[in-house]
């Protein structure tokens, strides 16, 4: 499935975005899930949910809503790189081509990630985030 | 004028399969959208809603056995317009139940679904205007929540699933 990554993006199975969805409406971490998949499944499904998120915002604040507000909550790629002391081009860190070569680095991204945007958009819902 | 006569004859009729691991979900959604309603004696529903005299709705509630359940995708699945996946929102093992069935269908079926999950059991503490216009999986495949005991929210359901079928007119 990795070596298929780089030549075409995967196809996440609707089961789990079904899931991963539950556990977004429900106001739940998605860390049971995460913690068994691939980086590069997990790359797929986070598009999938920041798609979802951005759609639950737009559906609570209207034309209040800013996708840049949404931006500033998640952790920016300087930020992350400067933590785990990555010395590579940046631009590599968002165009997620390390998936393949620093997967482990990926999932921990995406894990803190996925848990930011969970965070707000039960912050959105108006329910209790529990991590 | 003989034109119109033989269009007024002529009845037409859009199926569709309400699935799941519970054959009471099933049955309440059913009975819903549908004016006559008859339970076969091998746990399957089946309803009708006229839509005018010339077009019906079927909707065929296939049960929980498995041995009618693969049955009924085998006779009703290439003719339908699209299924609906219906579960108990909050219970673990039905929830197990629909992700399974939902990747065997979209692996074996191209065809219009959407799943639904009920939360009658329990108030949701979440505004329905956020649900209601459902969430896509794909641009074949959608998902909402439903509150079961209320009649206007399986026409919801029916509304979104028909929404995608109109979205791939050619």
């Amino acid at each position: 499935m990795i070596e298929s990554y780089s030549n075409t993006s995967v196809a996440v199975h609707p089961g789990v975005q079904l899931q991963f969805l539950r556990y977004l409406l429900m106001g739940l971490s998605p860390n049971p899930l995460i913690e068994n998949m691939e980086a590069v499944e997990l790359a797929a499904v986070y598009d999938y949910i920041w798609e979802k998120a951005l759609e639950i915002g737009i559906r609570v604040k209207g034309d209040r809503f800013s996708q840049t507000d949404m931006l500033k909550r998640l952790k920016s790629v300087e930020q992350y790189k400067m933590e785990v002391d990555c010395t590579e081009p940046g631009q590599r860190c968002i165009s997620e081509e390390c998936l393949l070569k620093e997967a482990a680095c990926v999932k921990t991204r995406l894990k803190e990630q996925f848990n930011r945007l969970y965070n707000m958009v039960s912050e959105y819902l108006g329910i209790e985030f529990k991590a | 004028m003989s034109f119109l006569s033989i269009q007024k004859d002529t009845h037409r009729i859009g199926e569709f399969i309400v699935a799941g691991p519970s054959l009471t979900l099933q049955k309440r959604f059913i009975t819903h959208l549908c004016n006559e309603v008859i339970i076969t004696n091998n746990n399957t529903v089946f309803g009708r809603s006229k839509v005018t005299d010339e077009l019906q709705l079927f909707f065929y509630g296939i049960g929980e056995k498995e041995q009618y359940v693969d049955f009924a995708w085998d006779l009703l699945a290439p003719k339908m317009l699209g299924y609906i996946l219906v579960f108990n929102w909050y219970d673990g093992n039905e929830f197990s139940s629909a992700q399974q069935l939902l990747d065997e269908l979209s692996s074996q079926i191209d065809c219009h679904g959407i799943v639904v999950g009920d939360v009658s059991e329990m108030s949701l503490p979440i505004d329905p205007k956020i649900y209601e216009q459902g969430f896509s999986f794909s641009p074949k495949l959608y998902f909402t929540l439903w509150d079961s005991t209320i009649k206007s929210d399986a026409k919801n359901v029916l509304k979104i699933l028909v929404d995608s079928l109109i979205n791939h007119f050619e």
